[in-house]
């Protein structure tokens, strides 16, 4: 498996420690973590990442933002994005499309899925 | 003589000339409609009062009750992370343990009777790590059940706003002054009031069906 660098966002605290701790059980060691989305932004500036596990609420700079942010960035344009939520709305979805992230799971979430999102959009970049 | 009860520009919007028409409606003398209005006036201060007294004290409840909500959000995630913390040690000592089981595997004499424990040893081993691993998914309730109180005390937070801007309005008996931001409900953490802890796979495969829609689309 290639080495990659996730960063993972979301301001809840616990939601960070399982989505980490189901990345390593999927054998993806190399993790770094940011509570908002203006927290990430300096996060990929100053650290990078080769993919971005985001939720959608959060206080500063929300989800869907970060993602706007990413793909208006020439550096960043191309990071795969994966959007964990708990906004399952057909409209939420639809929306988040349009920002462009790759894929996206609604939460609670399995790290069976978790795994199959990983792929498919690893798959799709060509990474 | 007939008096005319009509408006005129001496006595037109007074309320003279609404208790006259009033009275005259009621078959009653103008002075008599004038005083069961002043007394219905008088009666309505009091209930006023009380409703006010009312508006006031399930105003000043509000804040206790946000904060009790918030306070839940916090130590339930207090509890988890300490829970997490435990799992993450379990299942760091479940890997020392298999690697010191295949350790052992070298050391001893192989048997089928050793192979069938070292064997078993590892299985339940590794079913303990991937019990562990269904405890901390699990627990993602916390982070959708935050999100649904923090949605509770958003309402709350504005049912306090309306009183307190009633509550001006019975003061002041004008529209408010009160500046805009003193109305807005408290600013909570950003939440999702439809988020719910469901294991079922229906909300996933709706969202699986219009991504994959939409990236065929492109």
């Amino acid at each position: 498996m290639a080495a990659q660098k996730f960063l993972v966002v979301d301001d809840s605290l616990t939601m960070r420690r399982i989505v980490v701790n189901a990345l390593k059980s999927l054998g993806y060691e190399s993790v770094i973590e940011a509570a908002d989305g203006k927290e990430a932004v300096g996060k990929l500036a100053s650290e990078g990442a080769d993919f971005v596990i985001t939720d959608w609420n959060m206080p500063e700079m929300n989800g869907l933002d970060l993602v706007r942010w990413i793909r208006g960035n020439d550096q960043f344009t191309n990071l795969p994005v994966l959007m964990i939520t708990t906004r399952g709305n057909k409209d939420d979805v639809i929306e988040a499309m349009k920002a462009r992230v790759n894929n996206y799971i609604v939460k609670p979430f399995t790290p069976a899925g978790l795994k199959e999102k990983i792929e498919a959009i690893r798959k799709s970049v060509g990474s | 003589m007939a008096e005319s009860f009509a408006p005129t520009s001496e006595n037109k919007g007074t309320d003279q000339s609404l208790i006259s028409r009033l009275a005259d409606n009621a078959g009653v003398p103008r002075h008599m409609m004038l005083k069961n209005f002043v007394e219905m006036v008088r009666g309505l201060v009091p209930l006023l009062e009380s409703v006010k007294f009312s508006i006031e004290e399930s105003s000043n409840r509000i804040p206790k009750a946000s904060s009790q909500l918030s306070k839940v959000s916090e130590a339930t995630e207090s509890a988890t992370v300490e829970i997490l913390n435990v799992l993450e040690k379990m299942s760091d000592k479940i890997l020392r343990a298999q690697g010191e089981l295949k350790i052992l595997r070298g050391l001893i004499v192989q048997t089928e009777d050793t192979e069938k424990a070292l064997v078993a040893a590892d299985k339940w081993l590794s079913e303990t790590n991937d019990d562990s691993m269904t405890i901390a998914m699990a627990l993602q309730v916390q982070d959708i059940t935050s999100q649904q109180l923090a949605g509770v005390v958003h309402i709350i937070e504005s049912v306090r706003a309306q009183l307190s801007e009633a509550l001006e309005r019975f003061e002041s008996g004008e529209e408010s002054d009160m500046p805009a931001a003193r109305k807005e409900a408290k600013v909570q953490k950003p939440f999702d009031i439809d988020a719910s802890f469901s294991k079922s796979p229906d909300r996933q495969n709706a969202a699986d069906e219009i991504v994959d829609q939409w990236l065929k689309g492109k």
